[in-house]
């Protein structure tokens, strides 16, 4: 083997080396869609819980599914997909703070939500998607 | 006979180049973002704590916001992980190209 092909071959193998180990999941325009597609859907449901939650139930149900869905789909993604994974979880977590936990209280109450909490969670839940769109909108584009 | 020194000096001066850059901003950046965040969560709280004095929240949904300030706590640490991650994944694909490129012009 002469040295132009030994210099090709070692730069091959270091820089296959260093492709077969990435540290996280790139960046996923479903991932991304998702998750600003649900940040307005939530935003606005959260702002119908001036009413009763009998008047939106098949609303909390549907939003309830598609966050579902987005925390499977993101599972799915694997190991190196752990942030993601985690920060879905915490949104939808139902005895949590956030979005899982206000759709629970919310039903579990059955009774309009009063206008200072809902500004309250509203903020909360807002900056809870805004740290996942930011995640996945950093993630290396192939 | 070989030039490996000099594709590896070539490679090596490319690889300090890159982690500079990248440590710079994230410094930078998590700094900002770190008091950034807790400035927040102190201008909510206290915003809260004064709605609940004033009897527009109860006690039950002042509570129910201060525990979504930790998750979002929890969030925020979270990100900062995974942006460190992104970082390492910046610098492995910046890597990879700088060794492309390297080996391309000794050849």
């Amino acid at each position: 083997m002469d040295s132009r092909a030994l210099k090709s071959l070692a730069a091959l193998v270091i820089a296959a080396l260093l492709a077969g180990c990435a540290a996280i999941t790139g960046y996923d325009p479903t991932s991304y869609k998702t998750a600003t597609d649900l940040k307005v859907e939530a935003l606005i449901l959260i702002e119908k819980a001036q009413d009763p939650p009998a008047q939106h139930t098949a609303a909390i149900e549907s939003l309830r599914m598609k966050l579902r869905q987005a925390l499977e789909y993101e599972k799915g993604k694997g190991e190196r997909n752990r942030v993601s994974k985690e920060l879905w979880s915490t949104l939808v977590n139902p005895n949590g703070g956030l979005l899982g936990g206000f759709l629970k209280k919310w039903e579990t109450e059955k009774r309009s939500q009063s206008p200072a909490f809902l500004e309250g969670i509203s903020k909360n839940v807002e900056d809870a998607f805004d740290r996942i769109i930011e995640m996945e909108s950093h993630k290396v584009k192939d | 006979m070989l030039d490996f020194d000099a594709f590896f000096k070539e490679l090596k001066d490319g690889v300090a180049e890159i982690a500079q850059k990248e440590e710079v901003n994230f410094i930078r950046e998590a700094s900002s973002d770190g008091a950034a965040f807790l400035n927040a969560v102190k201008a909510d709280v206290k915003r809260w704590a004064k709605q609940y004095a004033e009897g527009k929240l109860s006690k039950e949904e002042f509570e129910f916001l201060v525990k979504g300030k930790k998750d979002l706590a929890k969030m925020d640490a979270l990100t900062r992980a995974g942006l460190a991650a992104i970082r390492v994944e910046r610098m492995r694909a910046a890597m990879i190209d700088l060794i492309i490129t390297t080996a391309g012009k000794l050849i």
